[in-house]
């Protein structure tokens, strides 16, 4: 499919049709995940969503400067993780005129559902940075080095990140063991 | 860490996210903004459209501004039947003039303008001269300073033509102002002073009295008058 053509400088010029539709196809496809990944990072349903919104509005506006489009997946997956830990809480007006659109999440039957809760609270707990890092690694399954990038870090940070991280949830799921 | 940890973790994590946004209003609202953004862009380029409008109708109404100017001031036109009056001269531009060297032809308008005849008379040249003007107006008549208040078709006015303003130096029929070719015969025009009577021009009849031959003759365009022998300059 031809995404691209090149003008007299050199500069990419995408067909607006094809920006559309495959924007289109990028929202089909990827949209759950990345709000679930959005809201695995803030904690919010309603936060998630503005946040994977925003990326997809980004990615929509500068999409003449992408230039490996058939890597657009990671760009948004990049520009959900960034929005994500550096989005300040929205004032609360705005996040209850976005209610009605996000269905909260409901926690699926069978498995140990309360070991899961623990697990998911600590990992609320733990700062936005580290959170990220443990989201990325066990949930996204990414090395190192990937979620190096996504963060705009060094392997050795992600390393350092995710070791007090998971410090800090030895810690709290040991107390809740004790105090169970 | 302990496997046993981090398994719980993937398995926490993954249960945590274990919903289904709801993709369809997401991709309406997204279809909204996307489309104000749209949206945006296409007033932009209808702003710079309507700029260009904006520009080309200026352009056009300045040159409908010009024409209509150009008509009124007797140079519209060159196609039309009516032709540009020149020295046309009324009382008082007869009087108060110095009508320039009266040596110097007495020329009165050669054609009047019939569709403006005031603005035919030329004041500075005062030269006691009136248009005689097909399908000439009152105007016309009132242009009699130095006699020659021969009215033009249609003319009710002939009796200012009697006036004695015509003493005024007759003006010097200044060809330049009217981008026409100067006209030799202009100088076989009567001096200074002898424009004092009435002449009855060849289309208009006599000064004072109604045009009665209804029928006006249409000037050829741009009558500056070289050919004398049909129509009378001045006097």
């Amino acid at each position: 499919m031809a995404v691209a053509e090149q003008d007299v400088s050199g500069r990419l010029v995408h067909n607006h049709i094809d920006r559309d539709e495959r924007i289109g196809a990028l929202f089909e496809i990827h949209y759950p995940g990345l709000c679930r990944l959005a809201y695995l990072i803030v904690g919010n349903t309603r936060e998630a969503e503005e946040i994977v919104m925003d990326a997809f509005v980004r990615t929509f506006s500068s999409w003449n400067r992408i230039r490996n489009l058939d890597r657009s997946d990671i760009y948004l997956r990049r520009a959900v993780v960034n929005l994500s830990r550096s989005r300040r809480r929205r004032r609360r007006g705005e996040e209850l005129s976005n209610a009605a659109s996000f269905q909260a999440p409901t926690w699926n039957p069978g498995g140990d559902v309360e070991g899961d809760m623990v697990v998911w609270d600590a990992v609320r707990q733990l700062p936005r940075g580290q959170r990220a890092a443990v989201v990325l690694r066990y949930y996204e399954d990414l090395p190192e080095a990937e979620i190096a990038r996504l963060l705009r870090c060094s392997v050795g940070t992600v390393k350092s990140q995710l070791a007090k991280a998971r410090s800090r949830l030895a810690q709290h799921l040991e107390k809740e063991n004790e105090d169970v | 860490m302990s496997e046993p940890l981090e398994q719980r973790l993937r398995e926490g994590l993954a249960r945590a996210a274990s919903f289904e946004p709801r993709t369809a209003q997401a991709r309406a609202r997204f279809e909204r903004l996307t489309r104000r953004r749209r949206l945006k862009t296409r007033i932009r380029t209808a702003s710079l459209a309507a700029a260009g409008a904006t520009l080309v109708l200026a352009t056009v109404g300045g040159v409908g501004f010009t024409k209509d100017i150009r008509d009124r001031l007797g140079f519209g036109d060159p196609s039309g039947s009516w032709s540009i009056g020149i020295n046309g001269a009324d009382e008082d531009s007869a009087t108060k003039d110095d009508g320039g060297d009266p040596s110097e032809s007495g020329a009165g308008a050669v054609e009047g303008d019939a569709k403006s005849p005031v603005e035919d008379s030329n004041p500075k040249d005062g030269a006691g001269a009136a248009a005689s003007s097909n399908g000439g107006s009152v105007a016309n008549g009132d242009a009699g300073a130095g006699g020659n208040a021969a009215a033009g078709e249609g003319g009710t006015k002939g009796t200012t033509g009697t006036g004695s303003q015509g003493s005024g130096a007759p003006g010097v029929t200044d060809w330049s102002d009217t981008g026409l070719d100067a006209c030799p015969d202009i100088k076989e025009s009567p001096a200074a002073g002898q424009s004092t009577e009435a002449a009855p021009s060849d289309e208009g009849g006599a000064a004072g009295a109604p045009e009665t031959s209804a029928t006006p003759t249409p000037s050829p365009t741009h009558t500056n008058s070289c050919e004398p022998s049909s129509r009378p300059i001045g006097n």
